[in-house]
């Protein structure tokens, strides 16, 4: 039953939000590197060395574009039904708020998904014998990775600070998620964009990068950046889901 | 049916109910008290929606909060609007049926259903964007019963209604109540509720003033305090033999002597000693004014009786 | 047919003065903001960015009397601020390099800390501003009242640079009387006179179109989610699309040890060309050409009409979509 009502959110979710402007941004987002690596192409940039190229789409799709994208869907779930003052009338459901929350993180994921994969392919298209199936099955496995993590890391945010929601999430994810990425510390480790940039490398297999830069790319090995994303992304899930079922949200707009 | 014990609930320090004690069988109640009296904290402490600061909240036997099997027997229509512009009334309320865990051609035959129940049927597949104050009322009324729940609670739910949906939702509540369900019916008018129920319950700065029936409370208006004002030319001439009674309180004259107002504490000796004065002293009275309206005078009646001035 | 009376048309008292009319709408929607206890924690750290510039100056000034405070300052100016002629000029005549080091230091947390503060504050306070309004009906409070469109906006929008002067402004301008009073004598405000004028014409670079971006993303939407979410976009999204398309093709010098991303020696890069792709590159090169310390060779005017361009379009478009709501 649990799993017909997450599908059941989640139909509902996607059909709530298959507006036009939501359509447009969606667009917007998947189009943005397309046309960013179009232009490079214009403008003859040379495909060799592919690791600058790899890097830069690395950082163009699962990063920005799936921050992005996840920044308007899963970010503000419970903002957006405490704005509309519809919280209270999910929240009186048996299932209202662990089953709905669940729903919205998979609905954030699909739709950060589709845009992640479309631009992707797009791209690797683009940037033609340089790019080849294996950047593209790498990109595409770091998107589906990204998506999952990020979302359930934003879901926290949305729940934890549910009155300034995108603003924190922005404010995390400049300070920690690059900020804190790139410091050759403990700290760095415990951020989803280090084990994504790891895998990225060691899938790659891009030794120089990595040896030139090892608190960027990291030198574990790639089921420890496996297991690390895994059970961040489930640690973070379990802590929204606790915060959900235990806070008393408002159930009308304050202030 | 409903159980509070010595319910308290605070929002940092701000008092949103104090020292609730209550104890409801299954039945109709209306809970009557002005905005701000903790109408709407008290059902969302009955929803489970918030948690009591002290006491104890039972409704059917159990606490509410995060209750799943009690919930599947609650329906609430909250006075808040709802917005979903592209979504149609009957995906909205088969979406929220669904997430009782009706199978999906439970929840569109139910949905259906409701919506029939509160004349939404020819403008379920609308989306809700294009509908006005009132059809999105009767949308909340529908997502509230279409699950059947044994107990639904409606706040302020005629906002919005027209008189003929106004009539037309006294007629479904008068029926949910015959087929044996319980309702709670929070508002701030209190003709809307005595159509529904003659069981009240008033709130007011937080606190259960009294409860009762309709009966109770007109009898406890009639022997409480008031204030009734009398204009006319020659209404200063009352003030005398008003202030040799003991029945009077104060009064006071105003606006160049023609507006005489006056404390009760026995309105009825009043009513009574008046129409001789009137006549033996040939005065003239154009107006009598009674208290300002029904609830203020219930309310005014029960602070007074509970700060202990009666 | 009877003419209802709304109350305020046969008020024969005086009316304030046409102009003043906004400063009721700023009022009202400053007090609002105030009370939010994130924003005023916001403000406060906001404020903290200031102590780096605030010590820079203090020890060039100081270093008359210390001249190993010199050194500090010429390192400063030098590594982070990536201006070794600087630093080389003020080791060898303090004096001379004074007017220049000042403007560096203003204009360094004008353009890092501080643009990303307000990024983040305008984030914070402007996608409420006209949405809330939008969603509960309130803007016809407003027009029911002797109040115009660009009244309303003038009010709305001057919350938001209420705000902003709080952590721009008023902290650039307290930077440079630091470094009057702790300057030897007067005589550096001869030197200097000019510099609070500059921060002034930054900070209305920096306040005015940003303001009206935001506003236009509010005006635009019911949902506040919407516009900050375009916002924050419109940031991010321009930044990365600079320095992608700046540095992405550049031919790669020798790598330093340090590390990958900050060892690269990068050989003729055209700073300017995709300038006009990112808010954040278009008005650093504005403020930089105000405070007199543009060193990318491109021409300032196209950013400069830019911004222009985007004040004007957004304040029509602001304007537009709430006469569109007003009309029957």
């Amino acid at each position: 039953m649990i799993v017909r009502v997450i599908w059941e959110v989640v139909k509902f979710e996607l059909a709530r939000s298959l507006t036009f402007g939501r359509g447009m941004i969606w667009v917007l987002l998947v189009l943005f590197p397309i046309a960013l690596v179009g232009i490079l192409r214009g403008l003859d940039v040379p495909l060799e060395p592919v690791e600058p190229w790899g890097i830069m789409l690395y950082f163009l799709v699962p990063e920005v574009m799936c921050l992005l994208a996840l920044l308007l869907w899963a970010t503000p779930v419970i903002s957006t039904e405490i704005e509309g003052q519809t919280w209270g009338y999910l929240a009186l459901r048996p299932t209202g708020r662990l089953e709905v929350i669940l729903g919205k993180y998979f609905t954030a994921v699909i739709w950060s998904l589709a845009a992640t994969i479309c631009s992707t392919t797009v791209c690797i298209f683009l940037m033609g014998s340089a790019g080849g199936f294996r950047l593209w099955m790498v990109m595409v496995v770091l998107c589906i990775l990204s998506s999952f993590a990020h979302a359930s890391l934003y879901l926290l945010i949305g729940v934890v600070f549910h009155k300034r929601t995108i603003v924190t999430a922005v404010f995390y994810t400049g300070a920690v998620e690059y900020g804190l990425s790139f410091v050759p510390a403990v700290a760095n480790k415990m951020t989803i964009n280090y084990r994504l940039r790891g895998l990225l490398s060691n899938w790659m297999d891009w030794e120089e990068a990595r040896s030139a830069a090892e608190n960027v790319f990291g030198s574990e090995p790639s089921w420890m950046h496996l297991g690390v994303l895994v059970l961040m992304t489930s640690v973070l899930l379990v802590c929204t889901l606790a915060r959900v079922r235990w806070s008393e949200f408002p159930t009308q707009q304050v202030g | 049916m409903i159980q509070l014990h010595h319910v308290t609930k605070l929002y940092g320090e701000v008092i949103g109910v104090n020292d609730l004690c209550l104890d409801m069988q299954p039945g109709a109640y209306g809970l009557v008290g002005p905005n701000g009296s903790g109408k709407t904290t008290l059902i969302n402490l009955l929803t489970g929606q918030l948690r009591p600061t002290l006491g104890a909240v039972k409704v059917f036997g159990e606490p509410p909060s995060n209750n799943r099997k009690l919930l599947r027997r609650l329906g609430l229509c909250p006075a808040t609007d709802v917005l979903y512009p592209n979504v149609s009334a009957r995906q909205w309320v088969s979406y929220l049926v669904s997430l009782h865990g009706f199978s999906k051609h439970e929840s569109e035959e139910l949905a259906v259903q409701s919506l029939e129940h509160v004349g939404m049927l020819s403008r379920m597949d609308r989306p809700m964007g294009e509908y006005s104050l009132g059809m999105r009322q009767r949308a909340k009324i529908a997502q509230a019963i279409a699950h059947q729940p044994d107990l639904i609670i409606l706040d302020e739910p005629y906002n919005g209604l027209d008189p003929v949906g106004r009539q037309q939702m006294s007629d479904l509540l008068k029926r949910w109540v015959g087929e044996g369900k319980s309702l709670l019916f929070a508002s701030h008018v209190l003709h809307e509720i005595e159509s529904i129920t003659s069981s009240f319950l008033l709130i007011y700065g937080g606190r259960l003033l009294a409860s009762g029936t309709s009966e109770e409370l007109e009898s406890f208006i009639s022997e409480a305090p008031q204030q009734v004002t009398l204009v006319g030319e020659d209404v200063a001439e009352l003030v005398a033999d008003l202030t040799r009674q003991s029945w009077v309180e104060s009064v006071q004259l105003g606006d160049n002597r023609t507006k005489l107002k006056v404390a009760l504490r026995d309105p009825a000796a009043f009513y009574q000693a008046l129409p001789a004065w009137i006549n033996g002293k040939s005065i003239r009275v154009d107006q009598l004014q009674g208290s300002q309206s029904n609830l203020t005078a219930i309310f005014d009646a029960l602070l007074r009786n509970h700060r202990g001035e009666v | 047919m009877p003419i209802h009376d709304l109350g305020y048309r046969p008020w024969n008292g005086e009316k304030c003065g046409r102009w003043l009319r906004p400063r009721f709408i700023a009022a009202s929607g400053i007090a609002l903001v105030w009370r939010r206890k994130w924003l005023r924690l916001m403000l406060m750290l906001a404020w903290l960015p200031i102590f780096v510039p605030a010590i820079g100056i203090f020890a060039f000034e100081y270093s008359s009397t210390e001249p190993q405070m010199l050194q500090f300052v010429g390192n400063l100016v030098g590594g982070p601020l990536q201006r070794p002629d600087l630093a080389m000029q003020l080791l060898a005549d303090p004096d001379s390099a004074r007017h220049e080091v000042w403007t560096l230091l203003i204009m360094a947390f004008f353009r890092y800390p501080q643009l990303s503060a307000m990024v983040l504050l305008v984030g914070l306070i402007a996608p409420m501003l006209i949405s809330y309004d939008l969603r509960s009906r309130a803007y016809l409070m407003y027009f029911s009242r002797p109040l115009n469109v660009i009244d309303y906006m003038l009010g709305k929008a001057s919350v938001v640079w209420f705000f902003l002067s709080m952590i721009v402004t008023l902290p650039a301008l307290i930077l440079y009387l630091i470094g009057v009073m702790l300057s030897p004598d007067l005589s550096v405000v001869q030197q200097t006179w000019d510099i609070p004028i500059r921060i002034l014409s930054a900070s209305v670079v920096l306040l005015v179109p940003t303001t009206i971006v935001a506003m236009c993303y509010s005006a635009h939407t019911s949902e506040s989610r919407y516009a900050s979410f375009s916002w924050f976009a419109t940031w991010i999204l321009g930044f990365v699309a600079y320095q992608i398309l700046t540095f992405m093709g550049t031919n790669f010098g020798p790598r330093r040890r340090r590390g990958f991303v900050d060892g690269l020696l990068l050989e003729s890069i055209d700073y300017d060309r995709w300038r006009l792709l990112s808010p954040y590159h278009a008005l650093g090169k504005v403020q930089a050409s105000i405070f007199g310390l543009d060193t990318t060779p491109g021409s300032v005017v196209p950013s400069v009409l830019l911004l222009i361009a985007v004040t004007i379009v957004g304040a029509w478009l602001v304007r537009r979509k709430i006469l569109a709501l007003l009309s029957i």
